[in-house]
């Protein structure tokens, strides 16, 4: 199955594009150890993961709170 | 009285009986065993009947009682628990391939108490598979049906714990409740189910579905049973850290009148929606109704947030039971039932970041919620307000899981309560409402419910 997967970025799923989204659930499943159910159970495999960024899309106007919290002034690159 | 009376004994009427010696524990336990012999095989309520140990057990109480050794109001009382609750020596299966043979080693803590206090088990009962809710279709034992009409659904997860009492087969049944698997099958199936304040329940020995939010609770027919009940299970165990410090008031005690109860409607989740079940509606309306009737102050207020609340819910549930079955979904995912493996697997695409801000919500989200019971010493709402579908209409069962207000309550931690409002006069099916409380005031729960409950004993009628 991995050789027929293009690769992709693990990027946030929420931004992750409607027709990149089998791919990507795939791919993310095999590099969760998950390979088994990726290639025996592939069509839940995807719908897990749309139902998972459906979830976190519903919700993410109200989640930035982490994200928008005040960072430290101090960085690791000075 | 003739077996069939006995098996509509309720759990305190039974208990008053056995402590006058006027009722065997030995011969009551005999009269629920046959019915279930004879109903089960229809209603496939139980996993597992435990009869020669339920009689072994029932023998010792009624010696003890005889002796003069009566231990409380679950003395000689049956009672069955939802197979993800150990029992030492009898299997804990959680309706799943992967546990089939999984004998349990020990008692979870709250069958510790029940032993102690003498009730006597008769069974593991059905749940939808891991408590993962979505009424299960390939998992090694057949789904519970609906007493009051096989056709239409149970709901989950504790559906054999609300068939097997809704069907006179037991008096008391132990379910959990993590996003609303006790409150959705009680209201279904006409009984009334508490899901208690997280905390007051030790959880130790019972199959974990998300840590946050699990929670054991009492589903029985009357509201006093269910309050008796919940005395004899609650309170600090070490073995749950959730429970520790907590004071064991006692929440069986009654009131004539509701005279400075302070009671919150929210309205809005089903009186601004244009399809919500009028008959649903109704009953929610007569509880209320009765309550101001009784004394109550009632005042509404709005859940204005209810979908996202019922989200994150199940985004918290999503995160956490992948964690527990993430070794299981890597090794063996053909193990899994079809419904229970797709919902396990959303976890698997959800990071620590989500988890994190996850957590953050959550925090927000409880405190809007508790400001609900600024002023109000209980809540009142629907738990669902969709007409029962049937078993073969997915696409309307799906839907009641996102048009309800059980999930919040999970999440919060507040006690919540769902008893039968009466039935709907085109399918027959049972009604609802749902009564939640300030953290750690079951007490006052059980106070308005049973007040509603002894005006429209709909408990009364059998299916």
């Amino acid at each position: 199955m991995s050789n027929t997967v293009p690769p992709h970025a693990h990027g946030p799923l929420v931004a992750v594009p409607e027709d990149s989204l089998p791919a990507w659930a795939i791919q993310v499943a095999c590099g969760a150890g998950l390979g088994k159910a990726a290639r025996e159970y592939p069509e839940q495999v995807v719908r897990a993961a749309a139902s998972a960024r459906d979830t976190l899309k519903a919700l993410q106007d109200d989640m930035p709170g982490t994200a928008r919290a005040a960072r430290p002034t101090w960085s690791l690159s000075k | 009285m003739n077996d069939a009376d006995l098996c509509r004994l309720s759990l305190s009427e039974a208990s008053k009986l056995i402590q006058g010696q006027d009722l065997s524990p030995v011969r009551y336990t005999q009269a629920l065993l046959d019915r279930i012999a004879r109903e089960d095989g229809q209603l496939h309520a139980f996993i597992r009947v435990t009869a020669d140990t339920a009689m072994d057990e029932a023998l010792a109480a009624e010696q003890d009682i005889r002796a003069g050794r009566w231990r409380g109001p679950l003395h000689g009382i049956p009672y069955a628990l939802k197979d993800i609750i150990d029992y030492a020596g009898v299997p804990t299966t959680a309706q799943s391939r992967l546990l089939e043979k999984n004998v349990a080693q020990d008692d979870a803590g709250v069958v510790r108490k029940l032993k102690e206090q003498g009730a006597i088990l008769l069974g593991k009962l059905g749940t939808d598979e891991f408590a993962c809710g979505g009424h299960p279709i390939d998992c090694p034992w057949p789904a519970p049906r609906n007493p009051w009409n096989p056709e239409y659904v149970t709901a989950g997860s504790s559906s054999g714990s609300a068939v097997a009492v809704a069907a006179r087969m037991v008096p008391l049944a132990l379910g959990t409740d993590t996003n609303g698997s006790i409150r959705n099958p009680a209201a279904r199936c006409g009984i009334v189910g508490i899901k208690p304040t997280y905390g007051r329940v030790s959880r130790h020995g019972v199959i974990p579905l998300a840590p946050t939010m699990d929670h054991v609770g009492p589903m029985t027919r009357t509201v006093q049973d269910n309050a008796l009940a919940l005395q004899a299970i609650m309170g600090s165990d070490p073995a749950d850290p959730a429970t520790m410090n907590r004071a064991e008031p006692d929440v069986t005690g009654y009131a004539a009148d509701l005279r400075g109860l302070r009671v919150a409607v929210a309205r809005n989740v089903y009186m601004e929606d244009p399809a919500a079940d009028a008959e649903q509606v109704a009953g929610i309306e007569e509880l209320v109704r009765v309550l101001a009737d009784g004394g109550a102050v009632v005042h509404e207020v709005r859940i204005a947030g209810l979908r996202k609340y019922n989200l994150l819910s199940r985004l918290l549930l999503s995160i956490e039971a992948y964690a527990i079955h993430e070794p299981w979904l890597r090794s063996d995912p053909q193990a899994y039932g079809t419904r229970c493996r797709e919902r396990l697997l959303q976890g698997a695409f959800l990071t620590a970041a989500d988890h994190a801000r996850a957590q953050e919500l959550r925090r927000q989200y409880t405190a809007e919620l508790c400001s609900l019971f600024s002023g109000a010493d209980l809540l009142v709402t629907a738990s669902g307000y969709d007409a029962t579908p049937k078993v073969s209409d997915r696409e309307a069962f799906l839907k009641t899981y996102e048009r309800q207000v059980r999930m919040p309550f999970n999440m919060t931690g507040h006690p919540a309560l769902v008893l039968p409002t009466g039935f709907s006069a085109r399918t027959g099916m049972p009604l609802a409402a749902q009564i939640v409380g300030r953290h750690f005031d079951e007490a006052t729960v059980y106070r308005a419910a049973g007040f509603y409950e002894r005006l429209n004993p709909w408990h009364e009628t059998c299916p």
